[in-house]
């Protein structure tokens, strides 16, 4: 039995592979998870002194995986989730018997068993093991997840809805795979849950692969409960003139660590994202985004908005890589942030890196807190000082909200944001300070 | 007539700096009044007082509002009570639709109106004012020219319907059309006997708006107080007669606050 350090506990390569697959997995998918664990072996655990992605998280100092138990079932997934917008298939990961599958959408456990030498190969192509330490774990833990696969020219008119989460004490590892082939267009919507009182670990990967000429549109919903903790990777790669449009809401998790990540692998692709974030009490946001710009031509623009109130902190670093070779890329990367108390907190670290001599790439930051003069006028309208102020931050999000997918699932997205401000009014952290 | 608003030895500190020093004004019920004087008088200093914006610190006098004192209570409770202020420069607020602007002030006034009647309301009020119907869900003020954001006001006005309302330099950067299309829009709120008091430089506005009562300030206090013959008065004078007569040698320094 060969050893290898999970955080400070004991992970046995036989422990590695899920109970209920072992000796039951197909070999490309055993060698896979070889390559993930000697990857994780390899790799030291991230830490906040030593690795500038964790500067300002220093949280992952002391998680421990190893403090909690692997998870294989989640039967109270569906219910936490609710009933969604409607969609032509709905899969959760650890309750498969309570999700709808589609010719496109089936549970990743069973495509890897059925067509091991279809679906294996593309398992790690775009989010490697050796990406980082989380990936390599997620790689060789995970027990099921999605695989969404939409065949050439083939367009979908419903979204796809993709729902994991974890429970108190467990740590979970869904990972996803989104292949769109040529010319082919899809909406898929991906939530990440926990329930309200669960102190769960979710590491989620989701790779994507939007094919040449293919749109993908892609809203992501971070609810996890107010005691769980997040690690997730989504990374995608986008061929010739494909479109992808990421929409992504982060509102639960005491704190987490979100990585989104677009290779700019073919000429002419574009990727438009924007997302938003509702902190209160002590939670902690960390997000990272890269657009690697490899091809040429391709447009990038990403806006990311977080409201902090009470102790919460929002934690962003964008990096815009434009590759040799990858002349007139146009990109953009935006982060604003709304500082509703005194001791909440935004570090914004936009970055460029130019191999390229004929590019147009601009970056912006900006925090600031809610104006007097607007709640002034607010108020000398009528409206209350609370009311003003939940008034101005939902302004605040508007242009992000206009971005999300339209119909049901903006309006479902719009809902989720509109709860994290109630909740945000009912705990006081609208009224409770000026600034 | 009972009075309105009254206003009585009223000293107002912003950032510890005295700006008004004893005004002394009262509007009666549904009258129209007229607010003049040179800058840094304190005149739209009163105003914001008057609303409760929380820079303008009262440390001395009273405003009673239809026999109540209104110190001490925020701004949107005044707003309740019937007082409205428009800016002179109106508040730009991103992101919030002039139409959702409108729905929250009309609930926070408790005269929420079903979504389809508010529309209509505005709408019909926007093309009164002569302004295009997509004012209704642009952002409130967001990239209006100064025009707009004061036509925006009295839109505001005549949807809300206060019992009275304070016009801070509403004519000030309008075109001779614009300032007729606005004075009409005041005078049809005003038609429900609401009472008025206007802030102005010019004397064109107030051939639109009549004013019953003139009130000059300067240096923080009201000086002189009279019919209509006093603004005819001041545009052949200008106000230093007026001044010299209350013993004021110069005008105080504009300050951080204008008007």
């Amino acid at each position: 039995m060969t050893e290898a350090t999970l955080g400070a506990a004991p992970l046995t390569r036989e422990s590695a592979l899920p109970a209920s697959l072992e000796g039951g997995e197909p070999l490309a998918l055993s060698r896979l998870r070889e390559l993930a664990l000697a990857a994780y072996r390899e790799m030291p655990w991230p830490s906040s002194t030593r690795d500038e992605d964790w500067r300002r998280t220093a949280q992952i100092d002391k998680l421990d995986p190893a403090s909690f138990s692997p998870s294989s079932a989640s039967p109270w997934l569906p219910e936490l989730a609710g009933p969604g917008p409607k969609s032509s298939a709905s899969l959760f990961t650890g309750a498969p018997q309570a999700g709808v599958e589609s010719p496109e959408a089936r549970g990743l456990r069973g495509a890897l068993t059925s067509e091991p030498d279809r679906w294996v190969q593309l398992l790690g192509s775009v989010a490697p093991p050796g990406l980082r330490k989380l990936v390599a774990l997620n790689t060789a833990r995970f027990v099921d997840g999605a695989l969404v696969h939409v065949g050439r020219g083939e367009q979908l008119e419903l979204p796809i809805r993709l729902v994991h989460g974890v429970g108190d004490g467990e740590a979970s590892f869904p990972r996803t795979l989104i292949v769109l082939e040529e010319g082919a267009s899809a909406t898929v919507l991906e939530e990440w849950l926990s329930p309200p009182d669960a102190r769960g670990l979710l590491v989620p990967v989701a790779e994507v692969i939007v094919g040449r000429g293919a749109r993908l549109t892609h809203l992501v919903s971070q609810r996890l409960g107010e005691r769980s903790v997040l690690q997730s990777t989504l990374r995608a790669r986008q061929l010739e003139g494909s479109s992808y449009d990421l929409s992504f809401v982060l509102l639960g998790g005491s704190w987490s660590k979100s990585y989104l990540e677009v290779e700019m692998a073919g000429e002419g692709s574009e990727f438009r994202s924007a997302g938003l974030c509702v902190g209160r009490g002590s939670q902690h946001f960390d997000i990272q985004t890269l657009q690697d710009h490899m091809a040429r031509g391709a447009v990038s623009d990403l806006l990311y908005r977080a409201a902090v109130a009470e102790r919460a902190r929002s934690v962003f670093a964008g990096l815009i890589r434009v590759e040799e070779g990858a002349q007139k890329t146009n990109a953009y990367v935006q982060n604003r942030n709304l500082l509703l108390s005194p001791t909440a907190k935004a570090d914004s670290n936009p970055t460029l890196e130019i191999l390229a001599n004929d590019v147009r790439c601009t970056h912006g930051t900006a925090a600031g807190r809610i104006d007097e003069e607007q709640l002034f006028y607010c108020q000398s309208r009528g409206v209350t000082r609370e009311e003003a102020r939940r008034l101005v931050v939902e302004g605040f999000f508007a242009d992000v909200v206009d971005h999300f997918p339209e119909g049901e699932l903006r309006e479902a997205a719009r809902g989720w944001v509109l709860d994290a401000l109630d909740e945000l009014s009912r705990s006081g952290a609208l009224s409770a300070s000026p600034g | 007539m009972s009075d309105l608003l009254e206003i009585s030895g009223l000293q107002v500190e912003v950032e510890g700096k005295r700006i008004l020093d004893g005004v002394d004004l009262t509007v009666p019920t549904g009258e129209v009044h007229a607010l003049m004087g040179p800058n840094g008088a304190g005149k739209t200093s009163l105003g914001y007082a008057v609303m409760g914006h929380p820079k303008y610190q009262v440390v001395g006098g009273q405003i009673l509002w239809k026999g109540e004192s209104v110190l001490g209570t925020p701004p949107e409770q005044r707003a309740r009570r019937g007082l409205f202020l428009s800016l002179q420069y109106p508040t730009a607020i991103p992101g919030v639709s002039t139409a959702n602007f409108l729905r929250s002030a009309l609930k926070g006034l408790g005269k929420e109106l079903p979504a389809r009647e508010l529309l209509k309301e505005v709408r019909a009020q926007l093309s009164l004012l002569k302004m295009d119907q997509a004012f209704l869900s642009r952002y409130i003020n967001d990239n209006f020219s100064g025009g707009e954001k004061k036509r925006m006001e009295i839109v505001q006005l005549a949807v809300l319907r206060p019992e009275m309302a304070i016009l801070d330099e509403t004519d000030s950067g309008l075109d001779v059309d614009a300032l007729r299309t606005v004075a009409e829009g005041v005078n049809r709120v005003r038609e429900g006997g609401m009472g008025v008091l206007i802030i102005t430089h010019y004397q064109r506005i107030l051939e639109y708006i009549t004013p019953d009562r003139v009130h000059v300030m300067a240096a923080g206090r009201v000086i002189a107080s009279g019919g209509r013959e006093l603004v005819t008065e001041i545009e052949r004078t200008g106000y230093d007669p007026m001044l010299r007569a209350a013993g004021i040698e110069e005008v105080l320094p504009a300050a951080a606050v204008s008007g």
